[in-house]
């Protein structure tokens, strides 16, 4: 299945990416976020927060922004 | 069903008006360069027709190190089109719309003015460390969607740092966020009209407070404690050490009387020659007494005291020398300032 996946981490990543059937939102941020806690980010699917064990469906959104991001005094 | 939101749908449909203008970068050939390849090979010909082989030779090493330079202004050129020839990842005006309607699920009364081209949002209070930093409104103008930073960042209940009214924030100044770590994936978020996404990180950038590099630090927030007599003082009123760069009060600053930086207690001296007070660039120790003394009472990295000691004691050597080296007779002939030093030899059978 197709789904858009949007990682805000770093330089920031959005793209269609091909997922297998059933897998769940935390299956995803394992897979995409191998050595991040899902508490330090706010994990969307289709804008709207969700369960870990939610099963990924065909088109879902899914966006991954981490909770801290340093700003500094020169960007 | 959620009810239809007319505003959200036309400003939806301007923002992707907008984001999809395709103002596509007019190509650059490396002409400069080119030029400088063209010269360089009418001096090689000249040369070569006087017979100027040294010349000639070093033109064409000229003419070797510049060819990298063309293929690389060229090959530049070639990757700038072809990333704007790509297709590129764009929210559809429906997608946009979806942001704009789930803003109100993440902000407090998210706004939308059609007239002016803004989408306004407002944070909870913020609190980083202890310092009550209050709501801040983050008002993007999709007009201006594609600049360098098309928003801007308001505070409702302003506690600004101590003698800096413009910082809000100590990632805010004049009402401009410093995005740091959050740049390039804001400036993603903008280029596709990830409306949402682009709201949520300048908020998640608001609520962290990066330590090492805020515009006013929070521990001094409320001013800025002299590091030699303690007070606590307005950053306005407050100078810094050009040294170590701690903070000090007008009181406990000193003025280099050399170079006239400032600097505190602890990197000023004083001359032990002159007493001048002096930064530690500007005083220097004597290599043979280990004294400091400042530029002008040091000769040769020796200090004036230190000089003449070393001078008057070989003089006065010689001196010794001298009289023990010469005939009693002479000595007293030749040095009539010593002759009360020299020794009468006794005549024999004298009294």
């Amino acid at each position: 299945m197709r789904v858009l996946f949007i990682n805000n981490n770093g330089a920031g990543f959005a793209d269609y990416i091909e997922l297998p059937e059933d897998m769940t939102v935390q299956e995803l941020f394992e897979q995409k976020v191998p050595h991040g806690t899902p508490a330090d980010y706010l994990i969307r699917v289709n804008r709207q927060p969700v369960a870990a064990r939610q099963i990924l469906l065909e088109g879902d959104r899914i966006s991954i922004t981490p909770t801290k991001i340093e700003g500094a005094t020169i960007s | 069903m959620p009810e239809f939101n007319r505003s959200a749908w036309q400003a939806a449909c301007s923002i992707y008006s907008v984001l999809n203008c395709n103002n596509l970068p007019v190509p650059s050939l490396p002409e400069l360069a080119w030029e400088s390849l063209e010269t360089i090979l009418r001096k090689i010909r000249k040369a070569d027709q006087a017979g100027w082989e040294v010349a000639g030779s070093r033109l064409r090493t000229q003419f070797i190190q510049m060819l990298p330079l063309v293929r690389r202004q060229l090959s530049e050129a070639e990757s700038e089109q072809d990333a704007s020839l790509k297709p590129k990842l764009l929210s559809s005006v429906k997608e946009i719309y979806s942001d704009l309607c789930s803003l109100a699920d993440e902000f407090d009364c998210p706004e939308i003015k059609l007239e002016d081209s803004e989408v306004t949002v407002t944070t909870m209070a913020i609190c980083l460390e202890g310092v009550e930093l209050g709501q801040f409104q983050i008002r993007l103008n999709w007009s201006q969607i594609k600049s360098a930073q098309p928003y801007e960042i308001e505070s409702l209940d302003p506690n600004p740092a101590a003698g800096s009214d413009d910082v809000v924030h100590p990632h805010v100044q004049d009402q401009r966020l410093c995005e740091g770590d959050g740049h390039l994936a804001i400036q993603a978020a903008l280029e596709q009209g990830r409306l949402l996404d682009f709201f949520v990180m300048v908020r998640q950038i608001l609520e962290t407070y990066n330590d090492s590099s805020p515009y006013v630090s929070l521990e001094k927030w409320y001013g800025a404690n002299c590091q030699d007599c303690g007070d606590c003082v307005c950053r306005d009123e407050s100078c810094r050490c050009d040294h170590c760069e701690v903070d000090l009060c007008h009181d406990c600053s000193r003025s280099c009387e050399d170079c006239c930086r400032t600097c505190c207690n602890s990197c000023s001296q004083s001359c032990d020659g002159c007493g001048k007070s002096c930064c530690t660039r500007c005083i220097n120790h004597c290599c043979v007494c280990d004294q400091v003394f400042c530029k002008e009472c040091l000769i040769d990295e020796t200090c004036k005291d230190c000089l003449e000691e070393e001078e008057t004691p070989e003089e006065e050597k010689e001196e010794y020398t001298q009289i023990s080296e010469c005939p009693k007779v002479i000595s007293a002939a030749v040095h009539p300032v010593c002759l009360g030093e020299t020794a009468v030899p006794e005549r024999p059978g004298g009294e």
